[in-house]
Parts: structure tokens; C-alpha cells; sequence
């Protein structure tokens, strides 16, 4: 009905950021005026302060060292998981006979969170590189399997008809049909699996890495720098943001076709 | 019967792999010895207790979440100023892990149970409100409608049209919110253990395990336990989904 | 029937009179003229039928009636006194039926017993009653515990039906009530929309019906008069009174003069409806 033209959706986004401006500006109100009601700083600093170790773990390179590692963890352990599960959720979801070789295994392992794999890893990986990672994997893991597997599963049988009478082979038939059919719920899971596993990287660094977003975090609240612990909370939240919205961005690249698929 | 089969032989396999594996290290854990542990633990009142404690933190935080959420939902999803107005603050919020706020809960509410709590709900709080709003938009136009021509009075509009209509997407952030619940409180508990010695909890065992007794067949019981405990809520939650949705298309 | 008769329904009591209505939407830099300048009055016990190419504007017409939507100029009056939001005098029929999903075909039929004023006065008792006769009217016995989505769309249909019957509004609004079921379906609950409005009563014991359609034989065969709207902007093109003897069945639909008026209606619309279809 509303034929809008280009100046009034112009209008219409000035005014989703003047709204954006006015919340935020506000809530930092009501965090500073309650910081300067709190006696102690450091059990609630205002906004200010935590501004001000932003802006110096920024300049120290502190911030960009632990936040890089964090990021190359994440992109280690989801590139190692999608790398596997893609592929093995690909054969679920067409096969049968896997589907049902590997329905418990699966049914059995999931429901115990990467999390709870901590201490044990711990003593078989130690305090270090490889312990976030081998948590993270696992967490992505999962919804990366299962997505592939229900979207590879889920192919409209018609389609699959229609390329059998063009004669196409099980292989065409699989790299053309079936992977771009099952590609937005892959890219749906691909972002829960980064979602999941980035929260699960806070929760390994805080426990077992010598180094990390997590581990700052937590050696910030041992010194009780609060505002730097609040400054690296905040940058956690930030990164975590960004990755999802890169790869809702690299979604809509790839498979333009499922814009609308799984928003928010 | 074939299909039973093959879906029972990878289970069957690694367990039998896991078992001749670990036979020739001594404190490596095997099958066999942590379903003795299993026994042990529970006879002891351990794992019970330990669960018990994690269990109730987890429900009093789910509860106050749900409590604060599904209300906060409805106005959002209803009243589109209110809604515009709110989502930069939960867009921020939203991506924060409960986890990365542990070291702030820790410095603002101690070790104890307040502080699981708090993390438990802050955890379970997005799912819920997120799935609520979304649940209230996606209504039938034409249904509220509908009851507006009867000439049913808003406040009783909520109550028999909006609510129900919107409860099969509220139920599913509580399901969601519950498993992000679960894994918050092992979570929370695991790094309260490891950095400020809290008490209680099956994730503060698994770490005392780890640190002081070096009792590995008893993290991987904890770790059995967390999963079955995952899967019962899970389920559970499902039931009650069908159970209160019965008009849904099976 | 005869121009004696309209006058005076025009000229005495109309039971809705709408005069200068005008609807737009959207921005106010750009708006869209939904409907411009439409006066007509619903004489009391009539079944009006409103036809056009879409775009005409036939479900805004339905909507300011009902209540759901103001007009932006005009003013519409029921009984003489202005319409202001909805009402349970005015019952609505949705095209897409607007069943409660979580109610049975019972809870569906009470539902504005229950929660509206149209029970109020009511026993539960007398309630049930009101609910076992309408389901009897539209022959929905047997089905009262099953959800909508156990039903084919025939029976949503009498469901959503019942359901304003169930109300006793004086007047029923619907929206293309029988657009989304088959030919044959349609045909059968056409007979007995017009046995239910009461056909072979006397005309005082009738329902006013403002009925929606996009089907001309379909205006023909249920109206007492067919108000035909142009399109972009709606406007009101021309009103047809329908003379065809009630009570009206399978003959009526074969006879010359039934012809003839669907006829007349098609070719004041026909070169509107083809710019709908082709552009």
C-alpha cells in the first residue's frame, strides 16, 4: 500500500538512529548517576571511567592482542567443525543407513554442554592452546551436524525428481541440488555454532588459557580493575555482534535466495 | 530389528574401544569403572546433593527470568514505541555471554547462590523475551480483530487471544532459555570453583575433582549427569509444550 | 424490486448511511486514495452485495463499517447515530475465516458469548443452547471437539459462520466469506447462506447483510441490490437492484434474467477488470 519513496525511508532510518542515540544516551545516564551513588568505584565505575580503560588497553594493544586471539580460536574451531560436520551432516541427511549409524552417538553426546567438558580436557589438553579450542569445536560441532543433516534432509523430493528425469548423476544431483537447497539452514546453524561456541570460549579462557578475552576478564577482576573488566565485557558483546552480523552478511552473499530465513 | 542394529553398533563400539583402550593406564577411566563410581557417588548422596543444588539455582534463576521476560515480551511485542524504544538496549545486552559477566557477579553478589542465580537468569532472560516479542508480532492480525467485533474488551482481549496465541513461542524461549540455563550454571559453577572456591554444585565438583582429587572416573560421571539432566529438562519441557498446545497441527 | 420501494428505504429509515467516505493510506507526502466520495444507505433486512476489480477498495468499505478503520472524510451513521470503533451489533466474517487456533469448533462458536457482551444476560445454559442450535444451522453436529486445523476449509467456513450467528448481531459484514473453497462448495453454501439469512421468512424477520465478493454470479444470486464499485480510487459506479423472485435456488441460477443481470453487472466493470488483470 505505502508507496514510500527513497527520502522517506531515509527519514524513516535517521529516525531508527535518533531513537538508537536516545536509549543509549539515557541508559549511560542512569549508569553514571548510579555510579556516583555507589561509594565504592570500584564495585559499580561510571560509564567515564570505563570509556577511559577502553580507550588505554585499546592503546596499550592489550585489547586487540587478547581479542585477536579469542577471534583466531573461534575461527580455528568453527573452520575445523564446519570442515567435519558439513560433510558428515550432508550424509545424515541423504543416507539412511548413516543416518541411523550415527543417530545415537550423537543423541548421546549432545545434550552434555562443550562447558562440561572443561575439566577433563583440562587434564588431558592441560592449561593452554588447544583446551578452548577443543571446547569450542565440540560446541560447534553439533548444531553444525544437525542443521546440515535437517536441511540436507528436508530437499524437496521434487526437486530431486526433476533432476533425476534430466538425467543428472548422484553427484551433480548432491552438489547441485542438494547443498544449495540445504545452504540456508547450514548458514542458519553456522551462526547459532559461532554464537554458541563464542560464548563457550569466555567460559574456557576463564577456566584454562593463559591468554584471551576470558582470561583478561578474569585476571582484570583478580586485580579489581573493574572498568577494565567491564571495558573487555564490553568488547566481548561487541565482537560477538560483529561476527553474527558478518555472517548474516556473508549469508545473504551466498544464498540470496533465503534473505528472509532466520533473522534475529 | 536391522535398523536397531546398526544404530546400537557405534554406541556398542566405542564403548568396547573406549574400555580395552583404557585398560593399561590405571587412573584413566573406563566404563566399567565409572559405572562403579556412578554407584559410589550415588550411594554417598554426592552426586544427588550436587545435582539437587545445581537444580535449584537453576530453576529459581529460569523462574525469575521467565517472571521478568514474558511480561516485558508482550508490551514489546505489542506496542511498537515501547518495542523501537527498548531494542538498542537489548541488542546490546543480548550478546554478551552470562558467562563473561561472571567476574562482575562475583565482585557484586559473592560465590553463593545469588550469584548463580543471577547468572542462570540473565542467561535464560534473552530467549525468552526474544521468542515472547517475536511470538506477539507474529499473531493473526485478524484474530485480535475478530475479538475487537465481538466487542471484547481489551484487557480481556490479552487474556484469551493474545496469550494464547502467542504461548507456543513463549514455551519455546522457556525451552530454549532452560537449556541456555543448564549450561550457564555449569558453567558459572566450574569457574566459581576453579577461581573463588564457591560451594555446592555438580560443576564445582567436577572441578574439585579435577584440581584436589584427581578423580577422573568422577568428572566423567558429573559429566553423564549433566547430559542426562539436559535431556530430562529438555524433554520435559517439550511435553509441556504439546500438552499445552494441543490445537497445534501434529 | 420497484423504484417506489427505494425511495423509501432512502427516504425513511436506512440502517446505515454513509455519505462522502474517503479512505487513504500512507504517508501523508504520498497517500493512496483507497476509496473517494461513497454515499449509499443499507436499507434494514437487505442482503447488499458489493462487487469490483480489485483495487476497488471492497475490504476498507468492510473494514469502516466494521469499525476497524475511520474514514478519513464522510461520516457513517447506523441507526442515525455515528459509528465509532466496532460493536456487537455488527457482526464481521473475515475472509480468511480468523478462527481461534486453540479453540474447538465449540469454544470458536461461544467465543463471543463467552468473552463479549452478546452473552451477557445469558445463563450458561441458555449459552450452550444458543451454541447447539447454531451448530446445528450450519450442520457442524458431530465436529464440536475438533480444532480448525482438523477441518476442511468447507467447515471453517461454517464454522466462521456459526460463529457470527451465534452473536445475533443485526447486522452481518463479510468479507468474501466463500472465496477460498472450491466451485461445488461454494454453490451449497451459497443455498445455504440464504436459507440461514432467512429467505423464506418475511422480509422483517431478515438480517441486514453487507456481503463482499469478488464474484459477479455470486453478487447476483445472494443480493436484494449489487452496489458495483470502480477501482483506484474505489469509487461507487453503479447499484443494481436484483429482482429475482426469493426464495431463489438451482432454477435461479439457470433462468434468463439471472443471466442477464450478471451480464449487465460484467460490462460495467469488464474493460476496469481487464486493465486489473493485464497490467
Amino acid at each position: 500500500m505505502t508507496r514510500a519513496g527513497a527520502p522517506w525511508e531515509f527519514l524513516r532510518w535517521f529516525g531508527g538512529v535518533l531513537i538508537y542515540c536516545r536509549t543509549m544516551a539515557l541508559f549511560l545516564l542512569v549508569w553514571h548517576l548510579a555510579a556516583e551513588a555507589v561509594p565504592n568505584k570500584l564495585l559499580l565505575p561510571s560509564p567515564l571511567a570505563v570509556a577511559q580503560a577502553l580507550r588505554e588497553s585499546w592503546l596499550d594493544g592489550e585489547l586487540t592482542a587478547n581479542a585477536g586471539i579469542s577471534l583466531l580460536r573461534l575461527l580455528v574451531s568453527v573452520a575445523a567443525a564446519a570442515l567435519l560436520a558439513i560433510p558428515l551432516g550432508l550424509a545424515m541427511g541423504r543416507s539412511k543407513t548413516v543416518g541411523d549409524l550415527l543417530e545415537w552417538p550423537v543423541e548421546l553426546l549432545r545434550p552434555i554442554a562443550g562447558i562440561a567438558w572443561i575439566p577433563l580436557a583440562l587434564f588431558i589438553f592441560g592449561i593452554g592452546q588447544r583446551l578452548p579450542i577443543f571446547i569450542m569445536f565440540y560446541t560447534a560441532f553439533f548444531p553444525l551436524l544437525l542443521g546440515t543433516a535437517a536441511g540436507a534432509q528436508s530437499v524437496d523430493r521434487r526437486l530431486i525428481a526433476a533432476a533425476r528425469t534430466m538425467g543428472l548423476s548422484r553427484g551433480t544431483i548432491m552438489r547441485q541440488v542438494v547443498v544449495p537447497a540445504a545452504l540456508p539452514s547450514v548458514l542458519v546453524s553456522l551462526r547459532l555454532a559461532v554464537a554458541a561456541s563464542w560464548t563457550a570460549v569466555v567460559a574456557a579462557e576463564l577456566v584454562g588459557a593463559p591468554s584471551g578475552l576470558g582470561y583478561a576478564i578474569e585476571y582484570y577482576r583478580s586485580m579489581l580493575a573493574t572498568p577494565t573488566v567491564m571495558a573487555f565485557i564490553a568488547a566481548i558483546g561487541m565482537l560477538g555482534f560483529l561476527t553474527d552480523r558478518a555472517l548474516r552478511w556473508l549469508g545473504d552473499l551466498l544464498a540470496p535466495w533465503a534473505r528472509a530465513e532466520g533473522r534475529r | 530389528m536391522n535398523r536397531l542394529a546398526l544404530k546400537l553398533l557405534l554406541p556398542i563400539l566405542l564403548l568396547l574401544a573406549w574400555e580395552l583402550l583404557a585398560s593399561g593406564s590405571a587412573r584413566a577411566p573406563r566404563p566399567s569403572t565409572v559405572v562403579q563410581a556412578a554407584a559410589a557417588m550415588t550411594a554417598s548422596g554426592d552426586l544427588p546433593t550436587g545435582l539437587a543444588t545445581s537444580l535449584l539455582r537453576v530453576f529459581l534463576g529460569f523462574a525469575t527470568a521467565s517472571v521478568l521476560a514474558v511480561p516485558l515480551g508482550i508490551v514489546m511485542g505489542s506496542v511498537a514505541v515501547v518495542e523501537r524504544n527498548l531494542d538498542p538496549l537489548v541488542e546490546s545486552f543480548r550478546p554478551i555471554a552470562a558467562i563473561a559477566l561472571l567476574p562482575l557477579i562475583i565482585l557484586w553478589l559473592g560465590t553463593g547462590t545469588q550469584a548463580a542465580v543471577a547468572i542462570v537468569a540473565y542467561a535464560a532472560f534473552f530467549p525468552i523475551l526474544i521468542n515472547t516479542i517475536a511470538g506477539v508480532k507474529r499473531i493473526e492480525p485478524n484474530l485480535m480483530r475478530a475479538a475487537y467485533t465481538m466487542g471484547v474488551g481489551a484487557l480481556t482481549r490479552m487474556r484469551v487471544v493474545l496469550l494464547p496465541a502467542a504461548l507456543p513461542a513463549i514455551l519455546i524461549g522457556m525451552r530454549i532459555g532452560l537449556g541456555v540455563a543448564w549450561t550457564a550454571i555449569i558453567a558459572a559453577e566450574l569457574a566459581v570453583g576453579a577461581k573463588a572456591g564457591g560451594q555446592g554444585g555438580i560443576g564445582q565438583m567436577m572441578f574439585v575433582f579435577y584440581a584436589y582429587s584427581v578423580e577422573l572416573n568422577g568428572i566423567v560421571v558429573c559429566m553423564v549427569a549433566v547430559g542426562i539432566v539436559a535431556l530430562l529438562l529438555d524433554r520435559s519441557l517439550r511435553f509441556a509444550l504439546a500438552r499445552a498446545v494441543p490445537w497445534s497441527a501434529p | 424490486m420497484t423504484d417506489a420501494r427505494m425511495t423509501d428505504a432512502t427516504m425513511t429509515d436506512a440502517k446505515i448511511r454513509l455519505s462522502g467516505i474517503g479512505k487513504s493510506f500512507g504517508a501523508p507526502a504520498a497517500p493512496v486514495v483507497a476509496v473517494q466520495d461513497l454515499s449509499l444507505d443499507i436499507r434494514p433486512g437487505e442482503f447488499l452485495t458489493i462487487v469490483g476489480p480489485s483495487g476497488c477498495g471492497k475490504t476498507t468499505v468492510l473494514n469502516m463499517l466494521a469499525g476497524l478503520e475511520t474514514p478519513t472524510t464522510g461520516t457513517m451513521t447506523l441507526d442515525g447515530r455515528p459509528i465509532r470503533g466496532p460493536g456487537a451489533e455488527r457482526g464481521v466474517m473475515f475472509q480468511d475465516y480468523a478462527l481461534f487456533p486453540w479453540k474447538t469448533v465449540r469454544g470458536n462458536i461461544g467465543f463471543g458469548l463467552v468473552h463479549g457482551p452478546a452473552g451477557a444476560g445469558l445463563s450458561a445454559a441458555e449459552r450452550e443452547e444458543r451454541v447447539r442450535r447454531v451448530i446445528e444451522l450450519v450442520g457442524l453436529t458431530g465436529s464440536e471437539e475438533k480444532y480448525p486445523h482438523q477441518l476442511s476449509g468447507g467447515m471453517r467456513q461454517r464454522v466462521a459462520l456459526a460463529r457470527l450467528m451465534a452473536n445475533e448481531p443485526q447486522i452481518l459484514l463479510m468479507d468474501e466469506p466463500l472465496a477460498a473453497l472450491d466451485a461445488q462448495t461454494r454453490i451449497i453454501l451459497q443455498d445455504e447462506l440464504l436459507r440461514i439469512w432467512g429467505q423464506d421468512k418475511p422480509a422483517a424477520q431478515r438480517r441486514t447483510v453487507v456481503y463482499i465478493t469478488h464474484s459477479i454470479d455470486e453478487a447476483v444470486f445472494l443480493a436484494d441490490r449489487v452496489v458495483v464499485l470502480s477501482s483506484h480510487p474505489g469509487r461507487l459506479k453503479r447499484i443494481v437492484e436484483i429482482d429475482l423472485p426469493r426464495p431463489r435456488d438451482d432454477a435461479t441460477r439457470l433462468s434468463k434474467g439471472f443471466a442477464d443481470l450478471c451480464q449487465s453487472i460484467w460490462q460495467s466493470i469488464r474493460e476496469e477488470a481487464y486493465r486489473a488483470t493485464m497490467t
